[in-house]
């Protein structure tokens, strides 16, 4: 079936599933994987947010229905 | 009025009022103040006035100009010419041009006469009249703009393209030094503006009037000039003229439509020296300049003196000077780049710019927007469906079955149509409640007579999958494929793409080929059977643990045909229990004795996808495939554990269901009946004594009337449908506490509960529809033998 | 292109956004580019009293490069299709970059 797989592929694999993605600025983000194109913008459904600050214990948890998230600010992605 | 623009009444009205003149001088040279310059006449050599007289350019020019070669003649001129001392080439070559032009059309001479009347006349102009003036002007005000880059068109000739497209894009060629084109209404009278020495073609003979090789347009002016060189009016006629004239000819080199001196000829004065050249040359005169005349000379009727238009020059309000000059700046700053690129050059920019928004396939960038617009109407805008002329989402809805409504109403579809199905079962039985208890009591031998032999015959022929399977099993003894996740994903993601492209060929073609879409779903390549490791199922029985792989089943069953579903039918039943739905599905695993959130989340998915394509599916099988599917799933499965997943009860009530309506129809011969009887007795045999365990025992989970438990009484009522009365007998006796729970809870509703009124319905319903099987009703408090 | 159309389908919509500063800005989406720079009306701080900044601001222009994230109403996503939409090798294609 599908020849040369891309990194780009990765993701697909991952639509309509949970994904982890790390952020800039110390950011990650977990939801269901709705949409996404090649600059990494992508659309999580589902989503919790989670930012770290400087004491690495005191974790803010946001919770999200539905968001975009623009590529710029992405680090990697990974399946959960 | 001079042709190209040129007023050569600038330098005359230098002499008379020299701070205006340098005024707008000034703005020419863009913050030069020469009105302080102390070195005014070193700069120009000697005063205003001199260089009036002294460069009279008509005679001097004649030599100079015929001297020298058309480009250098300029410079050449300038240099010597009395101004040129000290001068720097631009300076001198602008006014030095200035006087070449109007030596060479012949405007010399009278310039001079014409410019000390009109400036001196100009001063006097009250405000409203300036107005009047600028508002008369306006209209016209533009095409000098216009008309000022014209003569550097000219001179762009020879470097660019023809004249006539360039006319005023072009920038100047490297070496003429072009001054900030003066205001309109200034410029006319300005030298300084005045464009370089010509180094195109056109003005190349500057012998003054006697210049035949001029394209046409211009014997013409020449004539008018040396018809009347004297008179101002003349003057002033021949530049209208001569722009007349290339204009109507337009596309000749010296298209230097003077439209600026317009506002000049506004004057009274003007006017009044237009009819002079006009009974000459009326042929030349164009329509518009007349209008031009006409509406200007309407304002100036309020102004008693002539050349009304030339005031404003030296009466310019700061404000108005400011409005110029920024004008003017406009312009030069337009014309800084132009021309750099040719027409090749842009073309190609847009080109690439417009290839960054537009694609080959419009929609199909848009798609998601375009679909979306279709599927979600807008409430202001509804429009049919029908009427969309949007055919890729038309087909994309057609295809992806996206239109059944939301995820609810499709799973209420799915539920409703497999109790549609119950209901039409039980109502054909029913219909032969005489014909069954006669069989039954009188064929009791009959009934239990060639079990055992004709369903492993069926199963031989319709499974080619399972015989394929075993054969594979062999194989895979050896080498056991065994998927990781990404494999499955991968696979998955594959399907999907395939399925795609699929749908996309059915847009353009009628024929459409589906092999390379079967081969993806990988159902033959790795055979496995219900018990198998997790890794080594076949992967397309993992990928249906896959919420994405359930959305895309409806779609996908539309492109097999009814071989590749039967195969994929058997593949199922035989795997049931690796079915994420089924292996995880049971509350009897748990120690809470409830089902996770998340197999609930797609034992969901399945009822509202899977489930619904398996009816349709099992709808075109036949009888003996239908027994074979059965014996397949009790064979491979505990049927016993699978009985207790909602999905596993789902799948049993509808193979059974379906084979009762086959049987109802009647058609079934006598050998097919027996074989489903002992697969019936196989089945019944395994859930026997175990039968209450399909109820969920938790409590939460316990029907409360809202439709939770319909699943387990559909199946009660197919089964018992099936039974003969001993079988229907240990049913009953099995869920005699869950009917008298039924009942309790519907006697619980209070009949004064309006809005809870339909889960007493319900639940009676539910409860009836097993009853009626046994040809027994059921209200609240009693069952009864079903009358009628 | 695949957001720029999504985001087409959320105009009149009210989303809030999220600027890589912190900044959270809720308003009605009224326009949208093919840079995602956004278009909000009526709009209002929703961490304001961290950012009084635009506390007068009604309407504004967010330059897409300083989008963090944009939360929606999940009601106004088909997800569906917006999964549909992203395998569509379209997006990817050089061909379609290109017709010069």
């Amino acid at each position: 079936m599908s020849t040369k797989e891309e990194p780009l592929d990765l993701i697909r694999f991952h639509l309509d599933e949970f994904v982890l993605i790390k952020l800039r600025g110390a950011r990650e983000i977990k939801g269901k994987l709705q949409g996404y194109d090649s600059h990494c913008n992508m659309v999580l459904s589902e989503a919790e947010e989670y930012i770290y600050n400087d004491s690495n214990d005191d974790v803010e948890t946001k919770k999200t229905e539905m968001v975009f998230v623009r590529g710029d600010s992405v680090i990697l992605i990974s399946p959960i | 009025m001079s042709f190209f623009g040129f007023d050569p009444t600038a330098p005359p009205a230098g002499r008379n009022n020299n701070k205006k003149e340098v005024y707008e001088f000034q703005e020419t040279y863009e913050g030069l103040d020469e009105a302080d310059d102390a070195f005014n006449d070193e700069t120009f050599g000697t005063s205003t006035g001199e260089i009036r007289k002294d460069f009279d350019f008509g005679a001097g020019a004649g030599a100079g100009a015929g001297a020298s070669a058309p480009p250098a003649a300029a410079p050449a001129t300038a240099s010597t010419g009395s101004v040129s001392q000290g001068v720097s080439y631009a300076q001198a070559a602008a006014p030095t041009d200035d006087e070449f032009m109007q030596d060479l059309w012949g405007t010399n001479t009278p310039i001079k006469h014409e410019q000390p009347i009109a400036s001196g006349e100009r001063k006097i102009l009250s405000l409203e009249e300036i107005e009047a003036q600028l508002t008369a002007i306006d209209p016209s005000a533009q095409p000098p703009q216009q008309q000022q880059q014209q003569p550097q068109g000219q001179f762009m000739q020879p470097y660019m393209m023809p004249p006539p497209q360039f006319g005023y894009m072009m920038p100047p060629p490297p070496g003429a030094y072009m001054p900030p084109p003066p205001p309109p209404q200034a410029y006319g009278q300005m030298p300084g503006w005045m464009p370089p020495p010509p180094m195109g073609v056109p003005p190349q003979p500057p012998v003054g009037q006697p210049v035949p090789q001029q394209s046409q347009p211009q014997p013409i002016p020449n004539t008018a000039g040396s018809v009347q060189p004297a008179e101002e009016s003349q003057v002033q006629e021949g530049a209208p003229e001569t722009a007349v004239d290339n204009s109507v000819v337009s596309s000749s080199p010296p298209k230097k439509v003077d439209l600026s001196h317009f506002p000049v000829l506004g004057s009274k004065e003007a006017h009044d020296a237009h009819h002079q050249p006009h009974r000459q040359h009326q042929q030349q005169q164009q329509q518009q300049q007349q209008q031009q005349h006409q509406q200007q000379h309407q304002h100036n009727h309020i102004a008693p003196l002539q050349s009304q238009v030339h005031p404003p020059q030296h009466t310019l309000t700061p404000e108005e000077q400011e409005r110029a000059a920024r004008r003017q700046e406009k312009v030069s700053r337009i014309m800084k780049y132009s021309g750099i690129m040719n027409p090749k050059d842009k073309d190609f920019v847009t080109r690439f710019q417009l290839s960054q928004i537009v694609t080959e396939d419009p929609y199909n960038e848009d798609f998601y927007a375009q679909v979306y617009k279709v599927i979600h109407p807008k409430n202001d805008n509804v429009q049919p469906m029908g009427s969309t002329n949007n055919s890729i989402a038309q087909a994309y809805l057609e295809q992806s079955g996206h239109r059944l409504g939301g995820r609810y109403k499709r799973a209420d579809v799915a539920l409703q149509r497999m109790q549609q199905q119950v209901q039409k079962a039980v109502t054909v039985a029913k219909e032969r409640p005489k014909l069954t208890q006669y069989a039954k009591e009188g064929a009791l031998g009959k009934i239990s007579f060639g079990t055992g032999k004709k369903p492993r015959q069926q199963l031989e022929i319709i499974s080619k999958a399972a015989e394929r399977e075993r054969a594979g099993e062999v194989k895979q003894d050896k080498e056991i494929t065994s998927y990781s996740k990404k494999d499955i994903l991968n696979i998955l993601e594959g399907i999907i793409t395939e399925l795609m492209n699929v749908e996309s060929e059915t847009r353009a073609l009628h024929d459409i080929d589906t092999s390379k879409l079967w081969d993806s779903l990988k159902v033959l390549e790795h055979a496995s059977c219900s018990g198998d490791p997790e890794p080594e199922v076949n992967p397309f029985i993992q990928c249906l643990n896959y919420n994405k792989m359930l959305k895309i089943l409806p779609r996908l069953f539309k492109f097999l045909n009814r071989e590749q579903i039967l195969t994929i039918t058997t593949l199922i039943m035989s795997n049931l229990e690796n079915l994420a739905v089924i292996k995880h599905g049971s509350y009897t695993t748990y120690a809470n004795k409830r089902v996770p959130e998340n197999i609930a989340h797609l034992v969901d998915s399945y009822s509202m996808t899977f489930s619904k394509v398996l009816m349709n599916a099992v709808l075109d099988f036949k009888f003996n495939e239908i027994i074979g599917l059965l014996v397949i799933l009790i064979e491979h499965n505990n049927v016993s554990f699978v009985s207790t997943t909602k999905i596993g009860l789902s799948i049993l009530t509808t193979l059974l269901s379906r084979a009762e309506l086959i049987i109802g129809e009647g058609t079934i011969s006598a050998t097919d009946l027996s074989e489903w009887s002992s697969c019936y007795d196989e089945l019944f045999t395994s859930l026997e004594s175990r039968i209450a365990a399909i109820f969920p025992p938790h409590p939460e989970d316990v029907d409360d009337g809202s439709s939770r438990e319909n699943y387990v009484w559909q199946f009660l009522a197919t089964l018992s449908l099936g039974g003969k009365l001993s079988h229907q007998r240990i049913i009953v006796d099995e869920v005699r506490d869950e009917i008298f729970g039924v009942m309790a809870r519907a006697k619980d509703i209070d009949p004064a509960d309006v809005a809870n009124l339909y889960k007493k319905q319900n639940l009676l319903n539910n409860l009836n529809m097993y009853l009626v099987v046994m040809g027994l009703v059921a209200d609240e408090n009693e069952i009864k033998e079903l009358q009628s | 292109m695949l957001f720029f159309s999504f985001f087409k389908t959320l105009v009149d919509q009210e989303v809030t956004v999220e600027l890589k500063n912190d900044m959270e800005i809720k308003g009605t989406l009224k326009s949208v580019d093919q840079y995602l720079n956004l278009k909000l009306d009526n709009i209002s701080c929703t961490n304001g009293n961290k950012y009084p900044h635009l506390q007068s601001v009604k309407t504004l222009f967010i330059r897409g490069s300083t989008v963090r994230y944009v939360h929606m109403s999940p009601n106004s996503v088909d997800c569906t299709l917006l999964q549909d939409a992203s395998r569509r090798k379209l997006w990817f294609n050089p061909q379609s970059r290109m017709i010069v």
